[in-house]
């Protein structure tokens, strides 16, 4: 399984590439839509690339519980772990 | 005062290739790329034809599509954004990132809002839908048996099909833009910040040939000083498409070797060969700021003309009345006698009345022996963006004197001059056509400079 570090490193790439702008500053505890400026059609579009960088499906429940990066971070760690346990 | 229009970009992508120099040099070739259908679409259907044209492999995100436009656009606008991207680089334009958003592009010394999309597709973001579609009736029902094969599992045929069935992981929160025909010329312009008029114009098999006659007509009249037209499609949608033509009984059933099969104006022809997709972008722009930035020219566009049959929504009207009336009103619009024009790219499909009926025109209207060929005998017709295909191999054709074969044309069915090997011919004037599903016929008329 991938460790937190490749999880992290990853959804920056993530984020930089929905907002297109390669040389984002992204810290962990930045909020998503305050700090770093994503709009609804981009958060939308950066579930999207999460669901294809990583596998599974984010459902409304849990994509409204994802503010900042280390939400995204916990969330997609917490569903790689269950996956491999299935 | 009319302006006069040029031709100084072109891009393309199709079965036969991933840009205009590597298509370019595959069609004088006469080569062809066929294979059989995916395996899985006869678990889905028993198809009367079993071959088609795929496109190439293309990396989008090596040739600048970001990553996640592919995730929220359909491929019927990425490969027309391709196409438009090779275009203006070879019309001499410069495309780089912006600053602020690295999905966004510029482009050097283009007056962007005097510069106009105007494209063509028959079916837009189709395939999006459709893939959409089988997650919208099928993944509860996957998820069910998923469920239910924790506990005990079902084992037959017909649950394994269904287990097997491709259905997407998620209903694409942007279906709809997705699957909107005007997404085609929409994304251009969002992603190259060109902000005149964009049109996408839905003229089934003439949707491109219409589309670069609006942009001439836009910048003949000076609506825009520049524009890039063409048309595009993607039909790979699992065999929806295909199965939609195959049913109709339009495409080529081959009892030969694949490559040997689609065999346009062909005493043995019996269809069209169904191509995954492709797209071609054409730039125009005024003569005169052409010649005064020393543009490339490839060919002057020197008519567009369209008549309606109003016939029948599938076949050709088999007296041609509004064909002929098509070509004059070229020819008049033109001021270029029919006797001047010597070469003809054809629609022609390879199905049994269309190209009987255009071999009858051709024959009745063109008595003087017109170069005849037929494209789609090389890469397969990809629908709505087939005309816009053809536009740019007769833009090339009269460029560079030189044409392609009608490939596999063994026995013609009408005493026309086809060509039949690669070599050098005079060629002045040229003329495409298109005709479409509805009763739509459409003709661009292009002069060598």
């Amino acid at each position: 399984m991938l460790s937190r570090s490749d999880i992290e490193k990853k959804c920056k790439i993530i984020i930089r590439q929905v907002i297109g702008n390669g040389d984002l500053d992204i810290q962990n505890g930045h909020s998503l839509i305050n700090d770093l400026g994503l709009d609804s059609v981009d958060f939308v579009s950066l579930l999207l690339a999460l669901e294809d960088e990583f596998g599974g499906t984010i459902d409304d429940e849990a994509s409204s519980q994802i503010i900042t990066v280390n939400d995204m971070i916990n969330h997609i760690e917490l569903e790689l772990k269950v996956a491999e346990m299935e | 005062m009319r302006r006069r229009v040029v031709v100084t970009g072109m891009g393309m992508i199709c079965p036969l290739g991933t840009s205009t120099h590597e298509i370019w040099q595959n069609s004088l070739a006469g080569n062809t790329f066929v294979s059989t259908i995916p395996e899985e679409w006869h678990h889905y259907s028993d198809m009367k034809s079993n071959i088609w044209a795929p496109l190439p492999e293309i990396d989008f995100v090596m040739k600048g599509v970001p990553r996640v436009d592919l995730l929220r656009n359909d491929k019927v606008a990425l490969l027309a954004f391709l196409a438009a991207k090779e275009a203006l680089q070879d019309a001499g334009y410069q495309i780089s990132p912006t600053e602020i958003d690295k999905n966004i592009f510029h482009i050097s010394d283009l007056e962007q809002s005097r510069t106009g999309i105007y494209m063509g597709t028959a079916v837009g973001g189709v395939s999006t839908l459709i893939h959409n579609h089988s997650h919208h009736l099928l993944a509860k029902t996957k998820n069910e048996i998923k469920q239910l094969d924790k506990t005990s599992s079902v084992n037959n045929k017909v649950m394994d099909r269904l287990r097997q069935t491709p259905v997407p992981n998620r209903f694409n929160p942007f279906v709809i833009p997705m699957l909107m025909p005007n997404a085609v010329s929409a994304y251009m312009g969002i992603k190259l910040g060109i902000t005149g008029p964009n049109t996408t114009t839905a003229l089934a098999c003439a949707s491109g040939t219409a589309a670069i006659g609006q942009a001439y007509e836009a910048v003949a009249t000076g609506v825009v000083d520049f524009a890039l037209c063409g048309g595009s499609e993607y039909l790979h949608d699992d065999g929806s498409s295909f199965r939609g033509f195959d049913v109709a009984g339009t495409l080529v059933r081959s009892s030969l070797e694949p490559e040997y099969a689609n065999r346009p104006f062909d005493v043995n022809r019996n269809g069209f060969l169904f191509s995954e997709g492709g797209a071609a972008v054409l730039m125009l722009e005024d003569y005169e700021s052409a010649i005064a930035r020393k543009a490339n020219v490839y060919a002057e566009l020197i008519g567009y003309a369209e008549t309606f049959d109003a016939h029948s929504m599938m076949q050709p009207a088999e007296n041609s009345v509004q064909c002929k009336k098509m070509i004059n009103r070229l020819s008049e619009q033109a001021n270029v006698s029919i006797a001047e024009i010597d070469y003809i790219n054809t629609h022609g499909t390879g199905t049994k009345l269309n190209d009987q009926v255009e071999a009858n025109l051709i024959e009745n209207m063109f008595p003087h022996g017109p170069w005849v060929t037929a494209t789609k005998s090389l890469m397969g017709h990809s629908i709505g963006a087939s005309g816009a295909i053809e536009a740019a191999i007769t833009a090339l054709s009269i460029h560079n004197q030189t044409t392609h074969t009608c490939r596999n044309l063994e026995t013609p069915i009408a005493d026309l001059n086809f060509v039949r090997k690669k070599g050098t011919h005079q060629m002045e004037i040229g003329l495409t056509q298109s005709f479409a599903f509805g009763g739509h016929n459409t003709a661009l008329l292009m002069k060598r400079l």
